[in-house]
Order: C-alpha cells, then sequence, then structure tokens
C-alpha cells in the first residue's frame, strides 16, 4: 500500500496579493496618517509615503529573495532564525511576536476610534450618555474579545470574506483619492492647502517616516503562504514586490486627498490634523465629499477588524514556532485536540494583547508597532545578505534582488535611522520595546538557550505526476459512509481499467501552521487502510493531503493527479442559501473534472436504477454512470422522462437519444406530471439507487433556487448518485464567474 | 515655489520611479529565471527520453531474426 502526503496549493498571485495588500492596509493608515500630517505638515506625508514605499520595496526585495529559496519556511522569524541562530535568532522571533500583538492593538483601538467616530453624532449615543472615551475603551476590549473567541474557534474559512474586505478596502481609499484629483481639477484653489509643503522642518519629515512605517507591514503574510500557493517559486516574490507598490500608490492619493479635502485655512493645515489627532483622516474625507466620514469609517472598521484577526492568528503562530523550536516553554505549541488550534499560544498572545490596549493611548501603541517592525526589517535584511554570502551557491533562488548587497544595507541604515528617530514621537514606545527585549534576553538566558531545536524536517515529496491513466478520486473523511462512497468510485476505476485515489484531508485552521496537521495524519492513514483493504482492484493509491482549507485541499488533488472523475460523498442537507453545501458547491463547480456526488443510504442490493433525464449534458454522463454500474451489480436501469409540456412520445426519445445510446439494455418509462420533482420522487420508491444529471440550469438560477436535479437528490430517501460533467471551456468560464460572485 | 516643495516634489517622482524601475527589472529576473528552470528540466527530459530510445534500439537490434 503506497500513501502520499502532500500539502494542498490553492493560492494563485491575485489570492497572494489580496493577502499582502489586505494586511498592509490594516487601519495603521487611518491613525497614522492624520496624526503625521500634523507634525510633518501637508507635503511631509506625501514625501514620508513615497520614502517609505521605496524602502518597504528594499525590505520587500530581501524577503521576496529569502522567499523564492526557502519556500517552504516562511515569515520573519524562520528567516532571521535560519541565517543567525542563537540569541539573533530568539530575539526575532520574540519581537516579531510582540510586533503582531502591538499591531492587533493598534487595530482594535482603530476600529473604536473610528465606530466612536461615526456613532457620536448619532441619537443612540446620546441616549446611553457615555462619553466617548469610556465608549471607546468598552469597545476596543469587545473587539479584541470577539476575535480571540474566533480565533478560538479555529474559523478558518475567512478566505473569500478577507478577498472580498480588502477589495472594498483598496477600492474605497482609491476611488477618495481619484475623487480628490477631480475635485482638485475644479478646485484648484485647494492646491494652496500645500504652500507651506514642509512646515516643521525635514526631521519631522523622518518622524512622520517612522510614524507611518506600520503601514507599509503586513507583506510578509504572503511569504507564510509558500506551502500553499500554486507555482511559489514565481508567485511569491511577484506578489509581494507588486503589493508593496500597488499599496504605496493608494496611500499617496488617499493622503493627498486627506490634504486638499480638510476645511481649513491653508496656513494652518498641519495645525489642524494635529487638534484633530487619530480622527483626522475621518475628518478630513467627510469635509471632502458627500458621506465621505461614512465611506472612511467604513473602511477603517473592515480594514481595522479584518487586520485584527489576522494579526492575532499571525501572532498565534509565532508563538507557537518558538515553542516547538524550544525557544519558549513547550506548552505553548500544545494544540487543542478537537478545535485545532494552538490554544494556550493564544492565550498568552490574548492577555498581552488586552493589557497593551489597556494600558497605552493609541499614538504610542502605533510608535511601539512602528518600532518592532522596523527592528524585524532590518534583521531580515540583514539575513538576505548573510544567507546570500553564505549559502548561495547551494540554495535555488527563483529571484535575486538586483544591486546586491547595496539594496538591504542602504535599507538596514534607514530602518535604524527611522527607528532611533521615533523616539521624537513617543519615547514610552522606546521604553516598552526596551523592556520587552529585556525581558527576551533573561527568558533565552534562562530558558531559550538550552533547547536550540534541529532542523524540521519534513516528510513532503511532491512528485511529477507523469504516466496519464484514467484517474478517480475518492475524498473520504467519515468512517461511516467511506466504503459505501469507495464502492461506486472502485466501480467506475474498475470498468475504465484506470486508477483509484484515495484522498483524506487533513485540515487545521488558519491559526495552526500547516505542517502541524501531520500529527492527525495516523486517524487519515488508518482510515484509508481501512477501506483499501476491503477493495477489490489493485490500483489504488493513498493521499493524505494537509490544508487550511477543505475546498483547497480536495481541488490541489485533483490538479495535482490530473484526476479524470472525483467522487464526493454528499449528506444531502445543504445549509442555508447554498446548493449542495458550502464546501461542496464550490468544489463542484471549481474542479477541473467530471464529479460524482454520492449521497449514501442504506441498501441491500441494487436491483433496479431510476436514471431520470431530460437529455441533458451531464444526463449523458449519468446514463454512462449508470451502465458502468448496472453492469457491476447486473441491474436493470430505467430512465425515466417527466413530461410536463404534453410533448409527444417521439419527440421525447429524440431528445433523450444521446442517453439511450449509452445504455446497452434499458427501459424508457415517460410520466404525465405536473411537478418533477413529486413525480420523480414517488417513483424512486420502487427503485434501489437513482442516478441523476447536475442542473443545466445558469449560476444566478443555481444561486436563486437551486437545480431541479439537487432538489431531488436532496429529498429523496434512496441513494442518490448526482454526477457533473466537466464541460471544458464552459466549465471554465462557469468556474470564473462564480469566483468572481463568491459561489 | 518655496525649496522644500521642489526637493519634496523630486523626492516622490524619484523614489516612485525607482520603485517602478525595481519592480520591472526584479520581474524580469523572476521569468528568466524560471525560464531557464524550464529549459533544464526539458534538458533533462530529452536526455532521458533519448536514453531510453537507445535501450529499445538496442534490444530491438537483438531481436531481429537474422
Amino acid at each position: 500500500m503506497e500513501e502520499k502526503v502532500s500539502l494542498s496549493r490553492g493560492l494563485s498571485l491575485s489570492h497572494l496579493m489580496m493577502m499582502g495588500m489586505g494586511m498592509m492596509i490594516g487601519a495603521g493608515v487611518f491613525v497614522a496618517t492624520g496624526i503625521s500630517i500634523g507634525f510633518a505638515g501637508s507635503g511631509g506625508i506625501l514625501v514620508a509615503f513615497a520614502l517609505n514605499g521605496l524602502i518597504a520595496l528594499f525590505s520587500a526585495m530581501s524577503f521576496a529573495e529569502l522567499a523564492s529559496a526557502l519556500p517552504t519556511a516562511g515569515g520573519a522569524y524562520t528567516y532571521i532564525d535560519e541565517a543567525f541562530k542563537g540569541l539573533v535568532g530568539f530575539l526575532s522571533g520574540w519581537i516579531n511576536w510582540f510586533a503582531l500583538i502591538v499591531a492587533g492593538s493598534l487595530y482594535a483601538m482603530t476600529f473604536a476610534t473610528y465606530t466612536i467616530f461615526l456613532l457620536k453624532e448619532t441619537p443612540l449615543f446620546s441616549f446611553f450618555h457615555i462619553a466617548p472615551s469610556t465608549a471607546e475603551e468598552i469597545l476596543v476590549i469587545a473587539v479584541a474579545l470577539f476575535f480571540i473567541a474566533i480565533n478560538y474557534k479555529g474559523v478558518s474559512e475567512t478566505g473569500d470574506v478577507e478577498n472580498i474586505i480588502t477589495i472594498g478596502q483598496m477600492s474605497t481609499l482609491l476611488f477618495i483619492g481619484i475623487f480628490a484629483i477631480f475635485f482638485t481639477l475644479l478646485h484648484p484653489e485647494r492646491l494652496s492647502h500645500f504652500s507651506e509643503f514642509i512646515p516643521n522642518g525635514w526631521g519631522k519629515v523622518l518622524m512622520a517616516m517612522g510614524f507611518t512605517y506600520v503601514g507599509f507591514e503586513g507583506y510578509e503574510v504572503i511569504a507564510h503562504a509558500g506551502e500553499e500557493a500554486i507555482n511559489p517559486k514565481e508567485t511569491i516574490p511577484k506578489a509581494i514586490l507588486y503589493s508593496v507598490v500597488a499599496v504605496t500608490t493608494t496611500y499617496l492619493l488617499f493622503a493627498f486627498a486627506a490634504v486638499v479635502g480638510i476645511n481649513a485655512d491653508s496656513l494652518h493645515i498641519s495645525e489642524t490634523f494635529a487638534a484633530l489627532g487619530p480622527i483626522g483622516m475621518g475628518q478630513a474625507i467627510k469635509d471632502l465629499m458627500p458621506y465621505g466620514g461614512l465611506l472612511v469609517t467604513l473602511a477603517a472598521i473592515f480594514s481595522s477588524t479584518s487586520a485584527l484577526n489576522a494579526t492575532i492568528y499571525s501572532s498565534t503562530r509565532v508563538a507557537f514556532a518558538m515553542s516547538r523550536d524550544r525557544k519558549l516553554p513547550s506548552i505553548l505549541s500544545r494544540i487543542h485536540g478537537t478545535r485545532r488550534v494552538p490554544h494556550y499560544a493564544l492565550f498568552v498572545s490574548s492577555i498581552i494583547l488586552l493589557g497593551v490596549t489597556v494600558m497605552l493611548p493609541i499614538e504610542d501603541v502605533a510608535a511601539s508597532a512602528d518600532i518592532v517592525f522596523l527592528l524585524i526589517f532590518l534583521f531580515v535584511n540583514a539575513a538576505a545578505i548573510k544567507i546570500r554570502v553564505e549559502r548561495g551557491d547551494e540554495l535555488d533562488y527563483s529571484f535575486l534582488m538586483p544591486y546586491f548587497p547595496y539594496i538591504p544595507l542602504f535599507a538596514i541604515f534607514l530602518q535604524l535611522i527611522l527607528s532611533i528617530w521615533i523616539f521624537h514621537v513617543s519615547p514610552i514606545a522606546w521604553a516598552i520595546t526596551g523592556l520587552w527585549i529585556a525581558v527576551g534576553l533573561l527568558l533565552y538566558v534562562a530558558y531559550g538557550r538550552k533547547g536550540e531545536r534541529k532542523e524540521f524536517e519534513r516528510e513532503v515529496v511532491f512528485e511529477e505526476v507523469s504516466e496519464k491513466r484514467y484517474r478517480v478520486l475518492a475524498a473520504i473523511a467519515n468512517p461511516k459512509n467511506a466504503e459505501n462512497i469507495v464502492g461506486y468510485a472502485e466501480k467506475v476505476a474498475e470498468y475504465k481499467d484506470g486508477e483509484l485515489i484515495l484522498l483524506n484531508v487533513v485540515t487545521v485552521p488558519e491559526q495552526t501552521p500547516i505542517e502541524e496537521a501531520k500529527r492527525f495524519e495516523p486517524e487519515a492513514l488508518k482510515l484509508i487502510r481501512s477501506v483499501k483493504d476491503k477493495l477489490k482492484i489493485k490500483n489504488v493509491e493513498g493521499a493524505v493531503y494537509y490544508a487550511h482549507n477543505l475546498v483547497r485541499g480536495i481541488l490541489s488533488a485533483v490538479r495535482d493527479y490530473k484526476v479524470d472523475i472525483l467522487v464526493l460523498g454528499w449528506k444531502g442537507r445543504p445549509r442555508w442559501r447554498y446548493v449542495l453545501g458550502s464546501h461542496l458547491d464550490k468544489i463542484v463547480w471549481s474542479a477541473p473534472c467530471d464529479v460524482i456526488l454520492v449521497k449514501p443510504e442504506k441498501v441491500e442490493k441494487i436491483r433496479k436504477i431510476l436514471l431520470p433525464s431530460n437529455g441533458g449534458v451531464h444526463s449523458v454522463m449519468a446514463a454512462e454512470i449508470a451502465e458502468i454500474l448496472s453492469k457491476a451489480y447486473n441491474a436493470q436501469v430505467t430512465v425515466l422522462n417527466v413530461n410536463v409540456n404534453n410533448e409527444d412520445e417521439d419527440r421525447i426519445k429524440r431528445r433523450l437519444s444521446h442517453v439511450l445510446e449509452r445504455l446497452s439494455r434499458d427501459t424508457i418509462k415517460i410520466l404525465e406530471g405536473r411537478n418533477i420533482v413529486d413525480t420523480v420522487i414517488k417513483e424512486a420508491k420502487d427503485y434501489d439507487l437513482v442516478i441523476i444529471g447536475a442542473t443545466n440550469e445558469g449560476i444566478l438560477q443555481r444561486l436563486l433556487f437551486g437545480g431541479i436535479p439537487e432538489e431531488i437528490a436532496r429529498r429523496c430517501n434512496k441513494p442518490v448518485i448526482l454526477v457533473k460533467r466537466d464541460l471544458g471551456i464552459m466549465s471554465w468560464i462557469n468556474r470564473w464567474i462564480g469566483k468572481r460572485i463568491g459561489v | 515655489m518655496e525649496i522644500n516643495m521642489i526637493i519634496g516634489i523630486s523626492i516622490i517622482m524619484g523614489t516612485y520611479i525607482t520603485m517602478v524601475y525595481l519592480v520591472l527589472k526584479s520581474k524580469k529576473t523572476i521569468e528568466k529565471l524560471a525560464r531557464e528552470k524550464i529549459r533544464e528540466r526539458r534538458a533533462r527530459h530529452v536526455k532521458k527520453v533519448k536514453a531510453t530510445r537507445e535501450v529499445h534500439h538496442i534490444s530491438n537490434i537483438k531481436r531481429r531474426p537474422r
């Protein structure tokens, strides 16, 4: 018996860019921009954003180079540890953990600040008689607790929602920026807001650069996804670099909009922003356009919540990884038995996050986040130099940054200056960072030094699937119905003289690193082996895929094995708004192969098969499957057509001719009836198995009404096989539309 | 126009052009390396196929009746 263990790969370049940009526009910009205009001036903020974009791009190049050479590692901590080991490696992880926690705290505060900004003028607020500051404090804790709870629950199906939020954020900010350009064309006098371009000197521009740097962190999340990206060696470096440029452009437009939008005397722009503090951005956009306040507030709220969620799980992952590397106590790498989340790491991260949130004002939290991220990126640049110099020959790079080593050296120099300069914005932030580093040093002396861990060995082997024979892939998860599902898959594989692949996808939530799914591998292998032992055919292979998302896991296996037909089980009880189920809808309409859905019900022996058909393309495929199973079980197939339009019999037979051609011994039955579903279900009582082609209806009809075949399959109490043929280009168009409208 | 404004606008334009230049240059590198890898893989494959054909050819010669 041969079983392969693989990681699922489903993230494309656009997915990765969305992830990176979503994290970068993580609310930091909403708070930091207004405050920075306050001290650097209207032109100073634009210069700060442009220069920060360049420094971020330099660091992004180091990241991209490291990610291309070490695609499975992912994350700043892992790269720095790979290069330096020992104390520097430990400190980088320790600082990275704190950076993510502080960023999370900043996002929770941004959420509260902007929500209160939106609500404070509504009657609801005056009704409760709460001071805005008190309401903000309550809200900050509430939102942090809410996302901690979500992370504890191990919710991992957030990918699509995150994409929608990111598209919403980007388009809102770009819309505001473009609106501001047109606004300026109509009101050129607003350009006088730039008359005092840098009112307080270049030192303040440096301060603004340091203070807004937090808005340029987040692309490293792309490197985390190295294990799940399609063609990671090419897509990851590209996604990292493109997202930095896209975000810099967006920020420049956004800051321009704020400056031209604010209603203030052109000689007192910076003073106005200084007085408004964190909500300066909100006020400026409110002045710029109708409903601007609402628009920017919603963008800030969405950005902060998605970024808060992402930073909580990223910080949990860093604490978990350090513990797994024996640099922190082993309790932090324990995984919850049922939720599969590193719950202790999450708990400790949450306590620190709540502590920072309660104790510090938002400006100091933002400054702390800036310092720690600058330090982390500084180390990443150093790691890129060290790794290329020492191990460049042995590593397989798919991206080499140009002008090496000048770019990373320049980035180190600038980041060092900026991090030191932040002292002028918030001395408290430096004190807190210093304290955190001191605690880290103590911990290293007491604990981390002892446990330097060996390399985490990966048993994952990707093999090129070259030999082409008919492949049937049966995805199994539930031991109760696995045999039943695989039974049908076996018959198809046997008839086609093909190969049967038994797939079990082990999923872990986003909070847990994907390789930790290994812990649950024995159960998966046990299930595959138990099913395999009962099969008669010889060409059977087992495959275990690790994934954060079941859909991606299955689709990844389908692609890797170049599968011809995918067999899945179905409970027949879809959730609201889904035709088949949240996962199945996506798999069925996205799989680049034929799909069979089996709704298993108990039946002693299959003697009579019912094939309800109206002659559609999927019905022809259903007839092929009916023929295979009728031969395997020696059963009789009856083709059923419900004549709702009083058509003549010859016409019906002509329409069903393609279906009838596929069957060697068939009976055709034409019933009169008003309701197709009820008639078929009534007739099915006398049969042992119902095989039916999927709906031919368009994607909008499916969304609104579901399909007749799906309804029959759902309501019928006999075993049902639902068949969907891959229609080549038509299926591709369907998939393309489906992806864009989130089906 | 004050001097700070001239310097500031020059910096913004300069950095932006540099960023776009670096990204395009990097894109080229990534694609060039990817193409090289594909070429290498193909070369390996062709070598393998040639070797297999040679073996077949030899075995056919042996089997040919005299």
